[in-house]
């Protein structure tokens, strides 16, 4: 069924508009910002803050375009001198009692304050009086702190816990200038942490990055978080090759505007201790450090001799890429397909906003390329262990006739340990790729900082496995892509660069029928 | 000089009691109302031209007739009784002495738009009011007046009063509502209105006590023959109450468009011995001042009062003598309207703080001559912009005070050597 349209104009431009469109947003798709403190596309509109005021024509007063809906014919002015006029006073009324810390306020930079009144030109302040003094610097929860004095009051925190969290510790005390933003009890819901990026100035703010890096010098990377199965759409800031944070990125069919508190720290995997950074070899019981070609070499004699009798354990923490491309190994080698994905590692359980009980990224693209016969089973008649970043084989004296075995992943493991070939991996952050998430969703990460040196992603090695078996020599994640596309319905008529921002869902799909319908 | 429709029996002691009330002819309207089409009751306060006497002067049929006749939902009449603005004592008069009328006429409106359930929300520091409404409400529902089958039909019709906390705010209408719900009380945006979504999400009338007490004499005498009474643009009569230093201050009934001077010297007796009128608040501490040149060319009107630059208001008069303090009144107002604002709306929550530090720094002495632009320039900001009247009501009387006397504020600011 084709949406109902209206047409309306902002500032002399005709816009069409689906009907029942907010001005703002109606405005937002032509192109024309609108300023705003309280509105929020993900939480209800109470319309308070007074920032987004437009002339509608016909309208004695002007009206809040964030709780207004476009109706047909309506003429709409956000640049005429009443407008102009209406938000540079109501900028200064958010101003008067703002402390105007700045230069150590951790939101400057990214403050919807700071832009505002300096696009409106108002450094100097007519308020000449005393102003409300609050509460500042308190650890509300685990994760964040919170200084009243900033607050503008948007309610924006109050709406996202009890609308989105419905975990409700937020509330706004007092009334007239005396109203005051306060925790009620202890912040320490999963989601907490989407309390600072909401708040548009530095009120809320973060624990884990307060005062880390100034956030003009950050550069910033579009991401998928590899926390769960949701595989919420994030952003990676990055500064000197260094992941600083992450932040959710809206996707509508995904996460919204929102990410756990958890997958937002797992930037820290990047560099953490047990990382693997160097390729190892194992004799005499003990662990040396070799060069790439050497471990390489190494790997590949091992899978020349053993090919059909090797045992191989996937992971649903790769790429859809890795996995195809060793998928594809495995059949120039003739041997048997990877065997079935092992369970996620526990932790939480599905709950009814986004973390999916299933801690693992690419359980749905990595199954495509999986059999059904568990690891153990392959292991007893196997000479040869190919283990993908799981840590699947901890104890191999259960299996003597076992020659050799070969780890590939990212960090440290008993299994890495006990192997004779260790090849590290590189991390979803270092390398583009593609995950599907619970949905069938496939989408995009892109590389955010670089991999230790000589650490590639898991499709190179095995590509260039392959191509002594006869395979092809893939060039890049995109030709990958292709190949797979052209084999698995999964990923059917999909392109990498096709998937765009948003990712998209195989037309076989339950989304995809559903976005049909 | 007065004219009775309401208070005709108020000089009886036993007309807040219901055997008084019935002798005096009550509960004979809501019997006719319910003889009638609730459309036809509707028809009769259309042509009242009744304006709501909360202070907006809304039309109360029109406002009955956006009710939704075909709703699944819920209906509710909500009785506007928090009466807070300064100067303003009406409501609280008509509570003592009539409460039955209020009764009464809730529950034609509730005849009127189908509804079988009503609040009266009552001002919280109303204490002695909730006591006495409650006995009446409950006289009421003994004697079949309220309760199930009212009147021996078969229209049920639940009354119950609500307490506020004391806030001014939940006098306005949807943070009545919101208070009502039972969460913070603070206004809702517009559209939706209440008759759509109001109560609940359900359609909702919400009238003030004397806009509902009045009812009972439209529905027995008809609507035209109210509106034959007061001007064209403000029919019948108004309750009126006067403060300050006037002889007789109280609560008159008279007819609209009576002279203000008239209502002052004659029903109030004029000005106490010494004092001269200085000013003239004329609907409570929203509306802008007159000066006694003006009170001479006012009359007790919506639209004589509009045309001066004031309002009608509450018509609760307030009286100023000549050697009043312009500075230290402005400053108490602007006080009460930063203390009530609900501190939703930037505008409001910010201006009506900043007016009143700026009043309070006047009136210490500190002012100075820029502090005079801040004001305009404070009051101007906060108009129009925010969700509810409040920063509008508080905007007001800043700017009408400054217009009226700029020589007060003139002085107030200027050094004391140079004076
Ligand atoms: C700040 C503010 C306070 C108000 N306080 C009252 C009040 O105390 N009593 C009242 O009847 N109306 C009050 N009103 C007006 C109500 O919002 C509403 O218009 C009125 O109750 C409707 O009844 P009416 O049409 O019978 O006047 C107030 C309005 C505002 C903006
Ligand atoms: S703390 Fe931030 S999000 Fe919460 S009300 Fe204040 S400004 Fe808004
Ligand atoms: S819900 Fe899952 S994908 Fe989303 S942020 Fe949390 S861990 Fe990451
Ligand atoms: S105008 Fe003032 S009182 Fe009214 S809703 Fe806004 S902040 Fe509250
Ligand atoms: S964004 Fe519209 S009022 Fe705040």
């Amino acid at each position: 069924m084709a949406q109902e349209t209206v047409k309306i104009t902002i500032n002399g431009k005709e816009v069409v508009a689906p009907k029942g469109t907010l001005i703002i947003e109606a405005a937002a798709q032509a192109g024309v910002e609108i300023p705003h403190y309280c509105y929020h596309p993900h939480l209800s509109r109470p319309a308070v803050c007074r920032m987004c005021l437009v002339d509608v024509e016909g309208q004695r007063k002007l009206q809040p375009s964030c709780s207004t809906p476009v109706q047909s014919g309506q003429v709409i002015r956000t640049d005429s001198p009443k407008v102009q006029e209406a938000v540079r006073e109501v900028l200064e009324f958010t101003l008067i009692n703002h402390p105007l810390d700045c230069p150590v306020c951790d939101q400057a930079g990214e403050c919807g304050l700071q832009n505002n009144y300096q696009d409106y030109g108002l450094y100097n302040t007519k308020f000449t009086l005393p102003k409300v003094h609050k509460a500042k610097v308190q650890k509300i929860g685990p994760t964040l702190t919170l200084d009243a004095e900033r607050c503008i009051l948007c309610s924006r925190c109050v709406r996202f816990t009890d609308e989105i969290t419905k975990t409700h510790e937020m509330g706004i005390m007092q009334r007239g200038d005396h109203a005051e933003i306060r925790a009620v009890k202890e912040v320490n819901n999963p989601y907490s942490t989407n309390l600072a990026d909401i708040c548009p100035v530095g009120a809320l703010t973060q624990n884990d990055f307060r005062f880390k890096v100034r956030v003009w010098y950050l550069k910033h990377e579009q991401s998928i978080c590899p926390g769960c199965a949701r595989g919420c759409n994030i952003v990676v800031d990055h500064y000197r090759g260094e992941a600083q944070r992450m932040r959710p990125r809206n996707n509508n069919a995904v996460n919204q505007s929102w990410m756990c508190d958890d997958g937002r720290l797992l930037y820290k995997a990047i560099r953490s201790e047990d990382r693997l950074n160097a390729p190892m070899l194992r004799k005499d019981g003990k662990r040396l450090a070799v060069t790439p070609s050497v471990a390489f070499s190494e790997a590949l004699q091992l899978l020349e001799k053993h090919a059909k009798h090797t045992a191989t354990q996937g992971s649903a923490f790769v790429s859809n890429e890795d996995a195809f491309a060793l998928a594809m190994l495995l059949k120039m080698m003739q041997a048997p397909v990877a065997a079935s994905l092992r369970e996620s590692p526990a932790g939480w359980d599905d709950d009814a906003l986004l973390r999916k009980a299933d801690r693992t990224p690419n359980r749905t693209g990595a199954s495509a390329f999986s059999g059904t016969e568990d690891f153990a089973v392959r292991l007893k008649n196997a000479t040869l262990a190919l283990v993908i970043q799981e840590d699947a084989l901890p104890d191999r004296s259960l299996y003597p006739q076992l020659a050799g075995v070969i780890y590939v992943g990212t960090h440290d493991c008993p299994t890495a340990k006990a192997a004779d070939v260790v090849l590290p991996m590189a991390m979803w952050a270092e390398y583009e790729g593609s995950f599907t998430n619970f949905q069938g969703r496939v989408q995009r990460f892109r590389p955010v900082v670089a991999a230790p040196e000589g650490v590639v992603p898991l499709w190179q090695l095995a590509s260039r496995w392959s191509q002594a078996f006869g395979g092809k020599l893939f060039a890049s994640a995109a030709e990958v892509f292709r190949a797979m596309a052209t084999e698995h319905p999964l990923f059917a008529k999909m392109t990498f660069d096709g998937l765009g921002e948003l990712g998209l869902c195989a037309p076989s799909t339950e989304q995809s029928k559903e976005a049909q319908a | 000089m007065e004219k009775k429709l309401l208070t005709k029996y108020w000089h009886d002691p036993n007309h807040k009691m219901l055997d008084g009330y019935l002798k005096n002819g009550g509960y004979t309207a809501i019997k006719k109302a319910l003889g009638m089409e609730p459309d036809a009751v509707i028809e009769e306060a259309k042509q009242s031209k009744l304006r709501g006497r909360g202070g907006a002067g809304f039309p109360a049929g029109m406002k009955w007739s956006f009710i939704p006749k075909k709703t699944d939902k819920p209906k509710y009449v909500v009785c506007n009784a928090d009466e807070s603005e300064p100067g303003t004592f009406k409501d609280r008069e008509i509570i003592h002495k009539d409460p039955h009328s209020l009764i009464e006429g809730i529950a034609i409106c509730a005849w009127a738009v189908q509804s079988h359930t009503a609040f009266i929300y009552i001002r919280g520091e109303f204490t002695e009011e909730a006591k006495m409404l409650e006995r009446a409400i409950q006289e009421a529902y003994d004697h079949g007046y309220l309760g199930k089958g009212i009147c021996g039909t078969a229209f049920d019709l639940e009354l119950i009063l609500h307490r506020g906390a004391g806030a001014y705010i939940c006098g306005e209408e949807t943070g009545m509502l919101e208070s009502l719900e039972g969460k913070k009380g603070q206004p809702r945006n517009k559209p939706p209105f209440p008759a759509t979504e109001g109560l609940f999400q359900c359609p909702t009338v919400i009238n003030n006590v004397e806009t509902l007490a009045v009812m009972p004499w439209i529905v027995l005498n008809g609507g035209a023959e109210y509106a034959k009474l007061g001007t064209p643009d403000s029919t019948g009569t108004k309750l009126v109450g006067i403060s300050g230093p006037v002889k007789r201050p109280g609560v008159y009934e008279i007819e609209m468009g009576m002279p203000l001077m008239t209502f002052i010297n004659e029903l109030a007796g004029g000005m106490i011995e010494g004092k001269t009128l200085g000013a003239v608040i004329p609907g409570g501490s929203s509306t802008p001042p007159l000066t006694p040149a003006q009170c001479e060319q006012a009359k007790i009107s919506y639209e004589s009062l509009d045309k001066l630059g004031s309002a009608l208001g509450t018509a609760g008069i307030i009286v100023l003598p000549d050697d009043f303090s312009v500075i230290e009144a402005m400053t108490v107002i602007a006080r009460f309207y930063a203390d009530e604002s609900c501190g939703q709306c930037t505008p409001c929550r910010e201006g009506t703080g900043w007016l009143y530090k700026t009043m309070k720094r006047i009136y210490a002495g500190k002012g100075a001559a820029q502090d005079l632009q801040m004001l305009s320039h404070i009051s101007a900001g906060m108009k129009g912009r925010t969700i509810c009247a409040l920063a509008d009501a508080a905007a007001w009387p800043m700017e009408g005070f400054l217009r009226t006397f700029p020589e007060a504020f003139q002085k107030a600011v200027t050094p004391k050597q140079a004076r």
